[in-house]
């Protein structure tokens, strides 16, 4: 039988993780019936990863929803069954808009949206500031970057990094797996470390588990969770007071290491216009840093100004480190002192100080050793200084922003989103806009003001931190201990599985039963949405336009040379009958709400906005493709493209134009400084802490702020028990993401193939002693909670630390496919006041837990 | 002779299943069922541990033992020496599932797709012809005959798989198979595997996997 087929491939994003790839998916007959990598965009090279290609069964999946429901039981917790009842849209958006008018009139604060969909973060920003609420965030930030994010704002500018794998010769990849299935871009990245391997480039990944990445590693260094800081302090020591090995023309354009530092800590300052000083070694005296030529200032000394002796912030970073010695340091690891001698070495000689190479007639530094750090080193009560200490290994050789090293992302570009320039005292200041601000990052130099928070996420408590997503559970578990002057009541969930992916889902679980009205938008009845009073079955992306266009350069476009360009994510099939996209229920909500024409407005201000002369007229109501086509045409006529939206649909992205040199490898004419020594952290310190001590809250640790980057321990290193004897480790499997795509019917399939993924990790040894076999039923069990799993008894772990890899272990009772399968190590770790990192915000991820065999 | 060849570099794969999948789609295999997989191993001590990514599927044997044990020929090569089952003709004896000394054919009985009810569209292109009959890895057919590359080789985002002919004529392949990193699963079985590996372990695996 001939079977005629009429098949269109359609160019558009593929929204299945963050870094939202350009791809190509395949109408057949009115169905999706294929997908693939788009070959015309740098960003995938036309690939697409596996998680991607099986988004197609999550389309087609009978546990979908399409019908608005609405609980009929009243009581709300872990395991009780909502008793959902399908009812018509119109009551369904009736119901809600009736509560968030109530909540408005009463005070717009007390509605918290949270949302995982970066493709459209510009709804709910904008959606958060009509309705008058400062409370529109991610809440997941277990497993995203509030410290590496936080620190990133400080020394690149911008809250993301890639290493230059196109020149870079020693990859170091810690606590990451970039280029191995995982972050940003991650298919072309993937092809250009394999690349980069094959031409010979070492790669050295560090990481309590053998994941993905230390699988192709030739060096793998298992270290102990949470302990990052302390390797990377002693390798600094090591560089700077052994090795002498540092870039010192560098330190002395880049930093502010040539800065002169009194006794208190503080810059010494010119009395007149109060900019710090430096030592001036030609004329043998102090002068404004601006004033000095960069080979002139003195990089290390003590120096007399007046009767008073200074030092150079990099003698005093360089005193300090003396302290941190690898002996030292291999205590607290677990990683041999010659391992860390040597790698020490080899990375230093590898940077190959005082290397250049020429890019477009232009000779840059050239630096191919880098590290890239990702959440092994973020995710931790220390999380801030972790991310320091290693990055500090980058910045003293060099290997900042220029070939070879690593690249904050798009530090300089289109739309402005970030811009660095040399900001106060010359230190690295960014402006945050576009699709990042949407997210929920701000900048953070200079400090945000120290107040009682107004939101959530404690912004006013954390005015260093860029990035705040770990705390709203707790401002929402306890909003009378933060003081918050108000409470919040509604929360607008929209694609996001937080009590899964946050911390003993008990306290998530106790917070939500207590919240009045809770909106979800979800495709199947997820483990937050079983909290929902109203469930909204939502539009799958290949089934609506998103807002804005995706992949905006501002945010996670790849850095390097190559275009500027964006991405739509537009519909390849009709959605469902009864089944709507988000972004129009909230436009449709505004309406009912009376905010709309303050959406508008809003809408054309946000996630770069709308260009003059494609804004929304503010009391109009639009769709999400009317929005997305706007923005489209708006950004394609600045650039001088005659037919955004049809170049868009043949060729898969909108060329704006091609980077320059100062956008591809911005390091070398970047003229802020990164701040080595933040001097403003004493300051800082001095207010939080005047402020807590006020207010009462114990729960911060002022003394955090120190302007010497420190290692101190996690709440689980200090635990002294010999009942919970390992720690707890969590990796990334190249096929997961987050726990979005566990109930994908094909990834459970391929899972089912795999031998460590939905596993616990024990190492040999620890196994033996305890008389655990392979395949053993085991429990795992903190002081927090318990899970059960199977275990692999397996080398590829540190001896001391128990490995889960995902966020498996699923409950939701729509989700079938998703329950009980891996393990869900969340539940292990605490919900504790002293579990986040003082500066930054960030969330801890340690816990201390035992391993014992099931015997029921 | 054409010898329709696949090379896997396995210094190259990281185990990301994105072949896993797209073999999965290209061929609407139900569940459990796969032509292609990646398969992980691991030896040596903490921390020179090796954690290997193993992509395995059918090896399209020179002396394939399921090919001359087929009692219907329904196992046979096809025009480029690949190996095909021909539904029309298989009977479902199994024979083949157990002379293949790689396990890469599966039988199954059991309408076991995915969905009951919504069968995915892909799924429409099985049609359940291969409920009661061997199946296993064509190397794409379909494909090849549109002038495509096998959906696991095109998808690849290390382009760790390279599909070619092993008769000599196809460069792209050529060089690897003389390469030193470059062996074959299960050698003794003495099958011929046109299915190569390449990995600059190769002494470790060939000892350890046999």
């Amino acid at each position: 039988m001939h079977e005629h087929h009429e098949d269109t491939w359609v160019n558009t994003s593929c929204n299945g993780c963050f870094s939202v790839c350009a791809i190509q998916v395949m109408n057949r007959d009115g169905k999706i019936a294929g997908s693939r990598g788009n070959p015309n965009v740098m960003g995938s090279l036309g690939k697409c990863c596996g998680k991607s290609l099986s988004r197609v069964a999550d389309l087609y999946d009978p546990n979908r929803i399409t019908k608005p429901m609405m609980r009929t039981n009243p009581n709300k917790g872990l395991g009780v069954d909502p008793m959902w009842k399908e009812i018509e849209w119109e009551e369904a958006l009736a119901i809600t808009a009736k509560k968030l008018v109530e909540v408005h009139a009463d005070d717009p604060r007390g509605l918290v949206i949270a949302v995982f969909d970066t493709a459209s973060m510009a709804m709910t920003q904008s959606f958060g500031k009509a309705f008058g609420t400062p409370n529109f965030a991610f809440l997941n930030a277990t497993y995203c970057g509030g410290g590496e994010h936080s620190h990133f704002l400080h020394v690149f500018g911008t809250v993301n990094t890639e290493i230059d794998l196109e020149h870079c010769e020693h990859i170091v990849l810690w606590g990451a797996q970039s280029g191995l299935g995982a972050h940003n871009n991650p298919t072309r990245a993937a092809r250009l470390m394999a690349e980069a391997r094959s031409r010979g480039a070492k790669l050295v990944v560090i990481d309590p588990i053998m994941g993905s990445a230390a699988s192709k590693a030739d060096q793998w260094i298992p270290i102990i969770p949470g302990t990052d800081g302390a390797l990377a302090l002693a390798i600094v020591n090591l560089l700077l007071n052994e090795y002498g090995i540092y870039d010192k023309e560098f330190l002395q354009r880049r930093t502010n290491g040539t800065y002169l530092i009194g006794q208190d800590g503080h810059y010494l300052r010119d009395p007149a216009t109060k900019k710090p000083l430096v030592w001036n070694n030609a004329k043998s005296c102090a002068e404004v840093f601006d004033a000095v030529p960069t080979s002139d200032a003195a990089l290390e000394g003590s120096f007399r100004v007046g009767d008073t002796d200074y030092k150079t912030a990099f003698t005093l970073l360089k005193r300090h480190l003396l302290g941190w010695t690898a002996e030292r340091a291999a205590k607290i690891t677990g990683v041999p002192i010659k391992t860390i001698r040597d790698f020490a070495l080899e990375h230093g000689q590898a940077a190959r100080i005082g290397a250049v190479i020429e890019v477009d007639g232009k000779v840059l530094p050239l630096r191919p050793a880098a590290i890239e750090l990702k959440r092994g080193v973020n995710a931790h009560k220390n999380s801030y200084f972790n991310c320091t200490a290693v990055t500090l290994i980058n910045v003293v050789l060099g290997a900042m922003d220029i070939p070879g090293g690593v690249m904050g992302l798009n530090t300089q570009g289109p739309y402005g989103a970030y811009k660095v320039f040399a900001g106060l005292d010359g230190i690295l200041e960014t402006t945050v806009g576009g699709l990042a601000e949407c997210i929920g990052f701000h900048t953070n130099y200079p400090p945000n003001e120290v107040t009682i928070p107004d939101s959530v996420n404690m912004k006013g408590l954390f005015p260093v931190s860029g990035y705040l997503s770990a705390l709203p559970h707790y401002a929402m578990s306890d909003p009378a201990k933060i003081k918050l002057p108000y409470r919040p009541k509604a929360l607008l969930a929209i694609r996001t599985n937080f009590i899964k992916s946050y911390h003993d889902p008990r306290a998530i679980a106790d917070y939500l039963s207590k919240l009045e009205f809770i909106a979800a938008f979800a495709r199947q009845v997820d483990e937050v949405a079983e909290f929902a009073d109203i469930v909204f079955p939502e539009a799958h992306d290949y089934e609506r336009y998103s807002l804005f266009p995706t992949n905006f350069p501002a945010a996670f476009q790849t850095p390097g040379p190559g275009d500027w360009y964006m991405q739509m994510n537009q519909p390849v099939v009709d959605a469902p009958k009864g089944v709507r996209n988000w972004i129009d229920v909230m436009i449709e909500l505004a309406d009912r709400v009376g905010i709309l024409p303050l959406l508008n407005e809003k809408l054309n201000v946000h996630a770069g906005g709308l260009m003059a002369g494609w804004e929304l007229e503010h009391n109009k109501k639009y769709t999400a493709e009317d929005i997305c086509k706007r923005q489209v045409n708006g950004y394609g006529a600045a650039a001088g493209v005659k037919d955004p939206l049809g170049e868009l649909n043949s060729v898969g992205k909108l060329t704006l134009y091609k980077k320059t040199l100062d956008e591809s490898y911005p390091g070398y004419a970047m003229t802020g400084r990164i701040p080595l020594y933040p001097e403003h952290f004493i300051d800082v310190g001095t207010k939080v802490k005047a402020l807590c001590d006020r207010e009462g809250f114990d729960w911060i640790d002022p003394s955090w702020y120190n302007p010497l980057p420190e290692w101190r321990p996690c709440p689980a290193h200090e635990e002294v028990s010999d009942k919970y004897d390992l720690f707890l480790a969590n990796g990334k499997a190249a096929i997961l993401h987050h726990s979005n795509n566990a109930s994908n019917a094909w990834v459970d399939d391929v899972l089912s193939t795999k031998r460590y993924t939905r596993y616990v990790l024990l190492h040999t040894t620890e196994a033996r002693k305890r008389g655990l076999q392979d395949e053993d039923d085991v429990y795992v069990e903190s002081k927090t909670g318990r899970v059960r799993g199977k275990l692999r008894v397996t080398e590829c772990v540190h001896p001391k630390v128990l490995g889960t890899f995902g966020n498996g272990g699923g409950w939701a009772r729509n989700r079938p496919i998703a329950q009980g399968k891996g393990v869900h190590s969340n539940s292990l770790i605490a919900f504790d006041w002293n579990m986040f990192d003082s500066i930054s915000g960030q969330i801890d991820t340690c816990a201390r837990v035992r391993i014992y065999k099931a015997e029921d | 002779m054409r010898n329709a060849s696949m090379v896997i570099d396995l210094d190259l794969c990281i185990g990301c299943d994105a072949c896993t999948m797209a073999c999965k789609i290209e061929n609407a295999t139900p569940r459990e069922i796969f032509y292609s997989k990646v398969l992980e191993y691991e030896t040596g001590r903490t921390p020179d541990v090796l954690r290997l990514n193993l992509p395995v599927m059918c090896n399209h044997c020179d002396d394939a033992p399921c090919v001359s044990s087929c009692p219907t020929k329904a196992c046979a090569y096809d025009d480029v020496d690949a190996v095909r089952i021909d539904d029309r003709k298989c009977i479902g004896c199994q024979i083949c599932v157990v002379a293949c000394p790689y396990g890469a054919i599966s039988y199954t009985e059991e309408d076991n797709y995915y969905f009951e009810d919504t069968p995915i569209p892909y799924m429409v292109k099985a049609d359940r012809k291969k409920i009661g009959v061997s199946q296993k890895c064509d190397l794409c057919a379909d494909r090849r005959a549109a002038g495509k590359e096998p959906a696991c080789v095109e998808v690849c985002p290390t382009l760790c798989r390279i599909f070619g002919f092993g008769d000599g004529s196809d460069e792209k392949i050529n060089a690897h198979l003389d390469s030193d990193r470059c062996f074959e699963l299960l050698s003794v079985a003495g099958t011929k595997p046109k299915v190569h590996y390449l990995s600059r372990h190769k002494n470790k695996l060939v000892s350890g996997l046999g």
